[in-house]
């Protein structure tokens, strides 16, 4: 009986499920939302298997290649540091910044485009003529300057990249509320005397939230490659913590001698960077109306 | 006396780039406690518009003048959050299309619960227990399934009735209802409008019912308008309107209604020509072009609105059906 009204039940459909349900279809995007996980998974536990710090120094193992029996599993740098450790360490940092700046850049340019797309008008001009004058600005020459200002600050690194990662996020959910303006259902909110913060909160955002999704995680690696840029130039995050643009460069310093400094968090690096565009693919597929 | 919404010299215009457009023009429209009044033109007549402007719910380039005093406040002129204080809570409107009408991404318990929460600060148990007494009231079985479900669950007929549950649910005094079954198949046209004719008897409802299907107003209201380019051409109380029309313009439009009983050759009755370009509107009566019965005196000098001798009804026409003296 029971059976019978679970298998004739109401078939339950919306945005979400029918997204899952495409997105399980993209292996390349499953794979890589798995390798991800794992990744973060082994860059948090990592450090504490190892029997090494990441800021000790090892004097017996300078540029050790990988072994086992000596606990440097992924070798040691030219300060017999154990490299491990220091992946583990340049993950956490890179993911962080990727995470942190992208979520910043998502709640300014989120709520920056939608005040914009709702206001419309002069506002929705003014608002969006300065994001073309920041566009304008070289951009990169900024977050080196801060970088420099602040002393490698890391708050003001996190702060610095995500402040320069919304102004495509406003335009994208700028463009989505101009054409949600037009449904009848924000007119009918608003025939319900619902106030504008509410038909912001409850109607839009809601509504944008795929494009948003799908441009976040696309934003994420960018911001790790920013970073490691900084860093690989010597003015991302300081010694002796490190990120993976940081152990690159060290890497490239000793390429010949110690190819493993290089490839290891290099390999790291590209990896991440891959599955954050696969799983954005992905979920562009699952989520963006313009592709359906 | 004292009428629910009095809406006095109204104009609505649209900048375009072809330059400004009228849409309404010197528009008075009452509409008293309890009444149904039925606003009646083709596409384009500005029908919509003249409660669009009242509503605050003009299109950005819609510049509105006139008054529209609902209880001792003009709609037009008083703030935002008094105008939010009206909408939903004393004033609900029904849209046409449900479909785009209703929020997506909210299950209709959500939306309905919104209304509530936003115009009475229900909690959510009371407010749940009041959408369900509403969707009743509309005759919705299943209460409690519907509010979990989303809109495009639901049938267009059923969706309709969401909207009009969610029009109901502060209990207001006037409801708004535009083209509310332009959209649905002819059954459920008629099950509507029973619905409607039902929330009539059951309380002192005051509806405007804002269509272009003369059928609707003829079951429902008590007296109608009929809209022509902007203005209104014709009012009065529904029997006699569409016993004896005066308005060449509303005769045309009783005529053009198809009949089971009619032969089938005869051929359909349409009003000739096309409505005015609403950028060139010109001196003059503005059906005058159409009209059989127009004369010079029409193309020179715009009609107005009078009353005749029944004190029930008005006119805009020189030359109206039906005039014993001429």
């Amino acid at each position: 009986m029971n059976a019978v009204a679970a298998v004739t039940g109401p078939v339950e459909r919306g945005l979400w499920r029918d997204a899952w349900r495409t997105l399980r279809t993209r292996r390349t995007a499953l794979a890589a939302a798995f390798t991800l996980l794992l990744i973060a998974a082994l860059a948090a536990l990592g450090p504490y298997l190892s029997p090494h710090r990441f800021d000790a120094l090892d004097y017996t193992h300078i540029l050790a290649g990988p072994a086992l029996e000596s606990g440097h599993w992924f070798g040691t740098d030219d300060l017999g540091r154990d490299l491990f450790v220091r992946s583990m360490l340049g993950l956490r940092i890179s993911l962080a910044i990727g995470l942190i700046a992208t979520a910043i850049s998502v709640l300014i340019g989120v709520s920056y485009g939608a005040v914009a797309g709702y206001l419309g008008g002069r506002v929705d001009e003014l608002m969006m003529r300065a994001v073309d004058l920041l566009f304008a600005m070289p951009q990169f020459f900024f977050v080196l300057l801060l970088a420099v200002v602040f002393d490698q600050n890391l708050i003001v690194l996190f702060v610095t990249i995500g402040a320069f990662g919304w102004l495509v996020m406003a335009r994208i959910v700028r463009g989505q509320t101009l054409s949600l303006m037009h449904r009848e259902f924000i007119e009918a909110a608003i025939a319900c005397g619902v106030s504008t913060p509410r038909i912001l909160a409850r109607h839009i955002v809601p509504n944008v939230l795929g494009p948003v999704i799908v441009y976040a995680t696309l934003t994420i690696p960018q911001m790790i490659l920013l970073e490691s840029l900084l860093s690989f130039l010597g003015l991302g995050v300081r010694e002796p913590l490190a990120s993976l643009g940081g152990l690159v460069a060290d890497g490239a310093a000793h390429m010949q001698a110690a190819p493993w400094m290089l490839l290891i968090p290099g390999g790291f690096l590209s990896l991440v960077l891959l599955a954050f565009n696969f799983v954005g693919d992905g979920l562009r597929d699952a989520l963006d109306p313009r592709e359906r | 006396m004292q009428r629910l919404l009095e809406i006095a010299a109204l104009n609505v215009r649209f900048a375009t780039p072809e330059g400004e457009v009228a849409a309404v023009r010197d528009v008075d429209f009452g509409v008293g406690a309890g009444e149904c009044v039925g606003l009646v033109g083709e596409s384009g007549s500005g029908k919509s518009q003249i409660f669009l402007a009242a509503l605050g719910l003009l299109a950005r380039n819609g510049r509105v003048s006139g008054t529209a005093r609902f209880g001792d406040l003009d709609l037009l002129t008083c703030d935002r959050a008094a105008l939010d204080r009206i909408r939903g809570a004393r004033v609900g409107m029904i849209f046409q299309d449900s479909m785009t009408s209703l929020a997506p991404h909210l299950k209709i318990g959500e939306q309905l619960a919104e209304v509530l929460e936003v115009h009475g600060g229900l909690g959510s148990r009371v407010a749940r227990s009041r959408a369900l007494a509403i969707l009743e009231r509309v005759h919705i079985g299943d209460g409690a399934t519907r509010l979990a479900q989303y809109p495009h669950e639901l049938s267009g007929g059923m969706r309709q009735r969401v909207m009009i549950a969610s029009a109901l649910l502060c209990d207001p005094e006037l409801v708004i209802a535009d083209e509310p079954t332009t959209a649905l198949d002819v059954t459920i046209q008629a099950q509507i409008l029973e619905l409607f004719r039902e929330l009539r008897r059951e309380s002192r409802l005051s509806l405007v019912v804002i269509t272009h299907d003369i059928a609707v107003v003829a079951g429902l209201c008590d007296r109608v308008a009929v809209m022509y380019a902007g203005r209104i051409v014709e009012e009065a109380p529904v029997g006699a309107l569409l016993r004896t029309p005066r308005h060449p313009y509303t005769h045309g439009l009783l005529a053009a209604v198809p009949r089971l009983d009619d032969s089938t050759d005869t051929p359909m009755q349409a009003v000739p020509g096309q409505p005015p370009n609403p950028a060139a509107w010109e001196a003059g009566c503005s059906f005058a072009e159409r009209c059989t019965r127009a004369s010079e005196h029409c193309r020179r000098e715009r009609p107005e609105l009078t009353a005749d001798g029944s004190g029930t009804r008005t006119v805009a026409c020189h030359h109206p059906l039906g005039e014993t003296r001429a």
